[in-house]
């Protein structure tokens, strides 16, 4: 897992080598096998060797995060979730994160990326899941989903997103994100959304396939 | 105020802090020489990332801050120098908008007060009558019924909706001069569209002149006539919004642009990837302050800054590879 605050899932009084060692002696790696494989591991994520030595608070914001990366790609796992793996992070330095996340992702690791950034999403991921309110509203491949948007929700995100290639106002979205303490009955968009009829007050969505594996959770889409 | 004068302008203003850290001194310089201007009506975009001292920049016009070197003019008047009991009147026509509107306000005492405050404090108003302009104003950003909000306390907001009273806490006064710090970074995206269109109106009911910090180009490109781009303390390009994004000139604009993730299929026209980050602001690169991360850098680079040279009308670039015209 790699975090969204690099400058708080570190030890700020150990050095980075001891932490992405420990990683690797909890589950089972000798003491020097994993001595010996942090060179390698930090010469992976782009960060000179030496800095096994340093401690968090000598690393800027972006190096911090490829120690994380380090961290949670040290077992070599099968799948890495990226929680806002960016947003702590500017612009240039998000994009050589994200590069970097993609490369592990080449190397045969599937890759979950969490984002409220959709322009992000956009540019990284094959297929999309779009949550509102604790639940799934909209599915699948990721042209499908940005060029057939399928969910009120969806739409409304999209056209809430400035662009730089025109000026063009976004729209906001009506309302306020729920509480989830207590989510709307039904739909659990239904008070934001313009198209809402009495049936979305009522009844959960169902399911509905709108092209090839592409899913979406709206009352406006299903034939009854 | 001169007719055709700007609102704000800032001659040369530069702003150092001294720190210590483990018993050494360290100057930061995070404003380093820059002019801006900004005028009746017009909106100004302060883009950079973190650590390139846009916001001391907006703390240095509006006074927070004074200036270690530079002028600061508003409407006309010198206010580099002037004492506090003479810049107090005219804080009510420079306002701030926050970038947390959590941090901004105390959270003990209930919002209809804390806004209550400057009003009685600047003499505009009794009590009574600061009540109701402060009910109005509330209505006016969208929060009905109004008294209801009056005696809540800041948590019991959500982010979108004390942004809301923080706008409507700068607007009470009617500024002449707005300064938004990221407004609307620590917001839900949905409502981010809804806080900009609220500024926005104020915006052309007073005629304001805006500065609008943000690390976000494509927000700077939606509400900018004009942008300016820091990097360390440095202005490295400006120019009107559209030339900023058809023709930008300077290698850290093209990476910026370059490196942000778009839904629409812009392409800056040449693509820039930048080495490492923005160094630390105490530890500032000879020359020109990108040239450790720039992949044009020559020589000359490392020894000298490069001016700020105008290639277009309004449109000016500071880097050594680009001559006028």
């Amino acid at each position: 897992m790699v975090f969204q605050d690099p400058f708080t899932t570190l030890d700020p009084v150990r050095t980075i080598g001891d932490q992405i060692k420990e990683v690797m002696t909890e589950h089972g790696v000798s003491e020097e096998e994993a001595e010996r494989r942090i060179p390698n591991l930090l010469e992976s994520v782009g960060l000179p060797a030496r800095l096994a030595k340093s401690y968090p608070h000598q690393l800027s914001g972006g190096q911090r995060q490829r120690v994380s990366i380090a961290m949670a790609v040290a077992l070599r796992p099968a799948v890495l979730v990226a929680d806002e793996p960016t947003t702590a992070l500017d612009v240039v330095v998000q994009r050589q994160i994200m590069d970097l996340i993609e490369s592990v992702r080449r190397m045969g690791t599937t890759v979950i990326l969490i984002t409220h950034d959709i322009a992000l999403a956009a540019q990284r991921v094959e297929r999309m899941a779009v949550m509102y309110a604790g639940k799934i509203v909209e599915y699948g491949p990721k042209e499908e989903v940005l060029r057939n948007p399928a969910h009120p929700y969806t739409r409304a995100l999209l056209n809430s997103v400035p662009g730089l290639r025109v000026s063009k106002w976004p729209e906001p979205i009506p309302g306020f994100p729920p509480n989830l303490i207590n989510p709307p009955p039904g739909c659990r968009f239904h008070p934001r959304c313009r198209h809402a009829m009495d049936v979305c007050k009522r009844e959960e969505p169902p399911v509905i396939e709108v092209g090839p594996k592409h899913y979406a959770s709206c009352w406006l889409l299903s034939r009854r | 105020m001169v007719v055709g004068e700007p609102v704000l302008k800032a001659e040369d203003v530069a702003k150092y802090f001294e720190v210590s850290a483990y018993g050494r001194k360290k100057v930061v310089k995070a404003v380093d020489g820059i002019s801006i201007s900004v005028g009746e009506s017009e909106t100004l975009g302060i883009v950079g990332e973190s650590g390139s001292g846009k916001s001391t920049l907006g703390r240095v016009v509006l006074r927070v801050y004074k200036p270690t070197r530079g002028r600061v003019i508003f409407k006309g008047m010198d206010i580099t120098e002037i004492p506090e009991s003479k810049l107090r009147p005219l804080r009510r026509e420079m306002q701030m908008v926050p970038q947390d509107p959590y941090a901004s306000f105390n959270p003990l005492i209930p919002v209809g007060e804390a806004l209550m405050e400057p009003l009685v404090l600047h003499g505009v108003a009794t009590r009574e009558e600061a009540r109701e302009a402060i009910l109005k104003m509330f209505e006016r950003v969208g929060l009905t019924p109004p008294e209801e909000y009056f005696n809540r306390r800041p948590h019991q907001f959500s982010g979108g909706q004390l942004q809301r009273i923080a706008i409507a806490r700068a607007m009470l006064l009617q500024p002449k001069l707005v300064v938004a710090d990221e407004p609307t970074s620590s917001l839900d995206v949905s409502i981010r569209a809804s806080i900009l269109q609220l500024l926005k109106e104020f915006q052309e009911r007073l005629k304001q002149a805006v500065i609008f910090i943000t690390h976000d180009l494509a927000l700077a490109r939606l509400v900018s006539d004009r942008i300016v781009v820091m990097y360390l303390g440095k202005v490295v390009e400006e120019g009107p919004t559209d030339e900023i994004f058809s023709n930008p000139q300077h290698p850290y604009t093209l990476a910026l642009l370059t490196a942000i993730p778009t839904l629409d299929d812009y392409e800056p026209p040449r693509k820039v990837v930048l080495r490492g980050e923005i160094p630390d602001p105490s530890k500032i690169p000879s020359g020109c302050r990108l040239h450790p991360r720039c992949p044009f850098a020559i020589d000359e680079c490392r020894r000298k800054e490069p001016p700020l040279i105008e290639v277009r009308p309004g449109h000016k670039v500071a880097c050594h590879l680009i001559r006028k015209g």
